[in-house]
């Protein structure tokens, strides 16, 4: 995916249905349920033997920036819409976008010791704002303050559609990636369908690494 | 990232604490006042998001408990060791903490015309089945069942999360939630066989029981114990051969775990209920048969119940015929408080305050 370059301000860019987004060039990212046997206690893979993990199946992205910022559209097909975490059974609906900060980084294991990730988590009862998370392995994410990932997302019809919007820069923040035009890096996917209990790595997920690149 | 070995099972054997914290409930005691579950959430649950915790809890047995059916829910461990599956209860079967229309009655002109009833339409609530019980009269019965975080041995929560947000102390065995590591994915609600974890959904973590553990570490016993009008709560090391929390569970053997079954080894102990006679349809009294079936404490507490109760009458009668009782001595509890939880007697009210604003929650 090439994120081009379009002369308009990041608020227009933060617009899922924003008339920047008509032409953008979209990708169909297919996405696959994390593996029971990769479920990382076994109460949770022992609770999701024979159940389907991560039920949305693909996704459409899309990427474009302004010289400042960049931003990350995401569309998928979801037939409920889960909004909140109210009652004890509820989870919402979620999406996020990796990064190595190295290239070679793990993405199965999200990150290794050394050559961690970092995740922009966006979740349907949190609208706003992304969590920024690092992660050095399975179960270790941590939300830091700083990164400043905003999102807007509009379900209609069917579908979640969901912009991230990040400076391209976040100087002095060492917990989230450093992105600048003309860069290649590499972007992953997961998805979470509150309906179907997902939360943690109870997701759907690219398994591999995608080519971004910022022209 | 080392995951803490307390409480796990590594290599087919569970890595116990150096010691471990318990306490043994003295079911003939429990008066059903809940005044423990009034100084818990007094000291602990007061804040948004927890309304409708309630971190001990005193059930009406038989019934259906908080929450509601949790005995058929599922979680813990099957003989083999295998976490088993689960479903999450919801807020309606822990209940919700109602808002009652105080100002319509006290503010509202309307105290002789309406009376104080919650805004929604509650069909369940905590202790919903209060006092009812069992049975036909005359034979009619039922008991109290305090309840809080087991402090298993084995905490089926801590091997459900995926986080190692879930930390059993090597010092005390105390199970606590590390709110820092916790994303409130609620795989421990949903393991924990007890089902005495709950969600605040303000703070997106779960939370329960702490077993009072700044408490205990000035000495002071939980807030549910000390509290405790039947003082029927003994609080103690397991591993203190000289406290009553180890005679009665080890010594006396007389104090039993709740559905040992499920697999996770926890450390509250009940001593179980002795009941009045069976009455039979002319009323007259069947010495052999006590008013709570046998089958039913054993559903609960194991096979060793019978031996316990027998146990329990054998020691009532000699201290009836005027021989001692070094068992009904423990737990009569002549001296408070130091016979219910010696290591952890201190006053609160003694306590030096800080300036860091000492003794506040």
């Amino acid at each position: 995916m090439r994120a081009h370059l379009r002369k308009v301000t990041s608020s227009a860019l933060l617009q899922p249905d924003g008339e920047v987004w008509l032409d953008a060039k979209t990708e169909q990212i297919a996405l696959t349920g994390v593996p029971v046997s990769m479920q990382p206690t076994a109460f949770i893979a022992n609770s999701w033997t024979g159940k389907k993990v991560g039920v949305v199946d693909s996704l459409r992205f899309s990427a474009l920036h302004n010289g400042e910022s960049l931003a990350l559209r995401l569309e998928w097909a979801d037939p409920s819409e889960d909004l909140d975490i109210d009652d004890n059974d509820h989870f919402p609906d979620g999406a996020a976008v990796l990064f190595p900060f190295a290239a070679g980084a793990p993405l199965i294991t999200m990150g290794s010791a050394d050559q961690p990730v970092n995740a922009w988590h966006w979740r349907a009862d949190r609208p706003g704002e992304a969590h920024n998370n690092t992660a050095r392995g399975i179960g270790t994410t941590r939300v830091t303050k700083g990164a400043e990932i905003q999102t807007s997302a509009r379900y209609e019809d069917g579908h979640w559609k969901l912009v991230f919007l990040r400076a391209l820069r976040r100087d002095g923040i060492d917990s989230t990636v450093q992105l600048t035009a003309g860069q290649t890096t590499q972007i992953a996917f997961a998805v979470w369908e509150g309906s179907n209990g997902e939360r943690g790595g109870l997701k759907a997920f690219s398994p591999q690494w995608h080519e971004l690149s910022i022209d | 990232m080392a995951k803490s070995r307390t409480g796990r099972m590594i290599d087919g054997a569970v890595h116990r604490p150096r010691r471990q914290l318990a306490m043994v409930f003295d079911l003939n005691k429990c008066l059903g006042c809940h005044t423990c579950s009034i100084a818990c959430k007094t000291q602990w649950t007061g804040d948004e998001g927890m309304e409708n915790m309630w971190w001990t809890v005193v059930n009406s047995l038989p019934g259906k408990g908080t929450p509601k059916d949790w005995e058929q829910m599922g979680g813990g461990f099957d003989a083999e060791g295998n976490a088993k599956p689960s479903r999450l209860p919801s807020r309606e079967e822990f209940g919700e903490a109602w808002k009652f229309n105080h100002e319509e009655v006290f503010a509202g002109g309307k105290g002789s015309s309406t009376h104080l009833k919650p805004n929604s339409n509650p069909r369940w609530g905590p202790n919903w089945d209060e006092d009812e019980g069992a049975g036909e009269y005359p034979n009619s019965y039922y008991f109290y069942l305090p309840r809080i975080c087991n402090h298993c041995t084995h905490p089926a929560c801590l091997e459900a999360c995926p986080r190692d947000a879930i930390l059993k102390r090597e010092k005390d065995g105390v199970v606590l939630i590390n709110e820092k590591n916790c994303k409130g994915y609620r795989f421990c609600m949903e393991a924990c066989p007890y089902k005495r974890i709950y969600f605040n959904p303000l703070k997106d973590t779960s939370q329960k029981c702490i077993f009072c553990f700044p408490r205990t570490e000035k000495g002071v016993a939980p807030a549910c114990a000390r509290q405790c009008p039947g003082r029927m709560r003994f609080v103690g090391y397991l591993d203190d051969e000289q406290g009553p929390v180890h005679k009665l569970v080890h010594e006396y053997g007389v104090a039993l775990p709740l559905h040992g079954e499920y697999g996770t080894d926890p450390n509250v102990f009940y001593v179980p209920p002795l009941s009045p006679p069976r009455l039979d349809e002319e009323g007259r009294i069947v010495e052999e048969e006590p008013r709570i079936p046998a089958d039913y404490l054993r559903h609960l507490f194991g096979p060793r119940v019978d031996g316990v109760l027998a146990k329990l009458q054998e020691e009532i009668a000699k201290k009836q015929r005027g021989e001692g009782s070094e068992l009904l001595d423990t737990l009569i509890v002549y001296s408070w408080p130091k016979d219910i939880f010696p290591d952890f007697a201190q006053d609160p009210a003694e306590l030096p305050v800080h300036a860091s604003g000492g003794q506040q929650r």
